[in-house]
């Protein structure tokens, strides 16, 4: 009956010792993706960065 | 004096509608807290105002009769605000206040006072001045409260444009402007109370508050004559007393603010029912069964919103043909409305469609519309710097944050079904505004979970998502208040601003400043004649409205112009367009010519 018991709340655990690392990389990708999305894909940001490559360019 | 009397008219507004919101005191709930007392009354006072003034309105809407409500009004508010405010120690509560989430409040305030003493520039595409704006001054003008039938806008429900109309009428043109501040307080109000309610703590409903100023989709509904966040703060007051409401008195102040919602935007008619599943499903005395105490007070909200926003419903079925002017497609195949032709209201309601259409309607797009909010808000119309990373982030804990208890499961599913609605109707951003600020309550309830359940990086993480969008949100609001608050404070550059944005602006000054011009007849359909002091005549309105029945085309109107009293008539020239008038029309003399403009002087005919 133990042995039954403690098989039956091994997944839990697992999701429990996993739980706060999902919860950090959901954060992580909502930060990463906005960076990417609203500041490098941004207007101002692709417009300087043309300038840069125009002035490497040259 | 430019500063001094948008001040005074706005205060005047505001202990007005305290006054007239005291009457409703005895419907509040006894168990709701002072905060939530102090976004109440004023509220309905704004909601009970713009009724009264819209009643009186359309019979006398004179300067005697706007301070016959408001004098006595104001009043009776000053005598609410003290009995309101005795025993509440202003200066201790601001003492106990986070310094981050407070100093963000503050900044986000300062921008807005000062943004608000800005005049109101723009041309025809600018809602302000396109309806907001024009259909108060043409009232106060002509001295009745009517639809300006040029601008099939006007007709909207206008509970609080008609409190625009008092305001120009005291403060001047850049009053209506400040009436931001107004706005802004009272919904960050209404959301802290709402946000101590949902079981957050007094420092998270401060930080629920500087999350909703930063958000530039919430501060867009605010400023420039917008007033969906007076839409908004009404919808959630209604939802807020809806699912505490035990006595039938509360259904009754329920159905108050529904009927002010519907008052005031069109959108408040799909609302209400959806408050109304809410309220049945989760009221205290609901045992989610059909019964009659049930009914009763369904049915009293039901009532109560339609008699306090028959008015508006009703002058339009009378005058216009049609309660809702401009008539939705379906409606329009019902009801036969003057002055707007068959095919101009179909292209009004194909420009809609497109304008509304977002990102898709699909189920996809259902799926992502969180993700697309986030990182894509300039996709939905007016849209544009979004609502921050929180509710993202965060809501989908939220559901782990605390043990869920009726309210917020109401609260829930409120903004899940307006959320649903707005996505199959019109996809523009200001219309989810009650959402957004439900959805700054959920992600700082998830934010506090997140800290709890990931102890080793969540809070870090937490703080930089937070970080982000408070100044993400601030660099956008800040940018796009920035022309308004130099303006306000450089008269030089206010000039330029008006050289620069005004469409005719010589034209306007020398009509506003002729004595013999008494009714000016404008041609073009896209001069925007908010900037018109004189009375005038506009045959084709910038979407097809005919407000001469018969008159086609504006030459048409010119054979009569006699009949109509016209003085001067006013002709410009647009981009890839002709001047209307030939270049010696008859019976009119030139008498100003700019680049683009010219204005004729009507001569009698012999």
């Amino acid at each position: 009956m133990s042995s039954q018991a403690k098989d039956s709340t091994a997944v839990p655990s697992l999701l429990q010792r996993l739980w706060p690392w999902l919860i950090e990389l959901w954060i992580a990708y909502v930060l990463v993706t906005f960076f990417v999305v609203r500041i490098i894909g941004s207007g101002m940001v692709q417009r300087f960065l043309t300038l840069v490559r125009l002035r490497l360019a040259r | 004096m430019r500063f001094l009397l948008p001040v005074i008219a706005n205060l005047l507004l505001l202990v007005a509608a305290f006054g007239l919101g005291s009457l409703i005191r005895p419907l509040i709930p006894h168990n709701v807290s002072k905060l939530d007392r102090l976004a109440i009354i004023p509220l309905a006072g704004f909601g009970l105002q713009g009724v009264l003034l819209f009643l009186l309105g359309i019979i006398r809407f004179s300067p005697t009769v706007i301070l016959a409500v408001l004098l006595p009004a104001a009043v009776l508010g000053a005598n609410c605000l003290l009995q309101e405010m005795r025993g509440t120690a202003i200066s201790s509560g601001l003492a106990g206040a986070p310094i981050v989430p407070a100093s963000v409040i503050a900044l986000v305030l300062v921008v807005t006072v000062l943004g608000g003493f800005a005049e109101p520039i723009g041309d025809i595409k600018s809602d302000a001045i396109a309806y907001h704006y024009l259909g108060p001054k043409v009232w106060l003008r002509e001295g009745v409260i009517r639809p300006v039938l040029e601008e099939t806008h006007t007709a909207f429900p206008a509970t609080v444009e008609v409190q625009y109309a008092a305001l120009m009428m005291i403060g001047g043109q850049c009053a209506p402007e400040l009436f931001s501040v107004t706005a802004l307080v009272l919904i960050l109000l209404l959301a802290a109370a709402a946000a101590r309610r949902a079981g957050l703590d007094p420092v998270e409903a401060w930080w629920v508050a500087a999350l909703i100023s930063t958000m530039p989709a919430v501060y867009r509904g605010l400023f420039g004559g917008m007033i969906d966040v007076i839409y908004a703060a009404f919808l959630i007051l209604a939802a807020r007393i809806a699912f505490d409401s035990e006595l039938p008195r509360h259904y009754v102040l329920v159905g108050l603010f529904c009927g002010f919602a519907m008052g005031t935007k069109y959108t408040g008619l799909i609302a209400t029912p959806l408050l109304i599943v809410c309220v049945f499903l989760f009221t205290p005395n609901s045992s989610r069964r059909f019964s009659w105490i049930t009914a009763k007070y369904l049915a009293t909200i039901c009532f109560v919103a339609a008699f306090i926003s028959s008015p508006w419903y009703l002058r339009n079925w009378l005058t216009l043909g049609c309660p809702i002017y401009p008539p939705p497609p379906l409606l329009a195949t019902f009801f036969h409305v003057k002055y707007f032709s068959a095919e101009a209201i179909q292209s009004l309601n194909k420009e809609m469609l497109k304008v509304g259409l977002g990102m898709g309607k699909g189920p996809l797009s259902l799926l992502l519309l969180p993700f697309h909010l986030a990182f894509h808000p300039a996709n939905f119309e007016n849209g544009a710097g979004g609502i921050g990373l929180v509710p993202l982030t965060f809501i989908p804990f939220c559901f782990r944050a605390y043990r869920w208890e009726r309210f917020a499961k109401a609260l829930g599913l409120f903004a899940i079904l307006m959320t649903i609605a707005w996505f199959y109707t019109a996809q523009e951003s200001r219309y989810l505004i009650p959402v957004y600020v439900i959805a700054a309550i959920f992600g700082v309830a998830g934010w506090k979970y997140v800290v709890r359940a990931a102890p080793r990086f969540g809070p870090a993480l937490s703080a930089l998502t937070v970080a982000i969008s408070i100044l993400y949100g601030l660099f956008m609001i800040v940018s796009a208040r920035a022309d308004n608050i130099h303006a306000a404070v450089s008269t030089s550059f206010a000039e330029s601003q008006k050289q620069e944005s005004i469409p005719f602006l010589q034209s306007f000054r020398y009509l506003n400043s002729e004595p013999s011009v008494r009714k000016v007849l404008v041609l073009d359909p896209l001069v925007p004649t908010y900037y018109l002091d004189k009375e005038y005549l506009k045959p084709i309105g910038r979407r097809g409205e005919q407000s001469l029945p018969g008159v086609d085309s504006p030459q048409e109107a010119l054979p009569d112009r006699s009949k109509w009293n016209i003085t001067h008539v006013m002709d410009v020239r647009l981009k890839d367009s002709g001047f209307q008038l030939s270049e010696h029309p008859d019976n009119l003399v030139l008498i100003f010519e700019a680049k683009d403009q010219r204005i004729y002087r009507v001569v009698p005919s012999p």
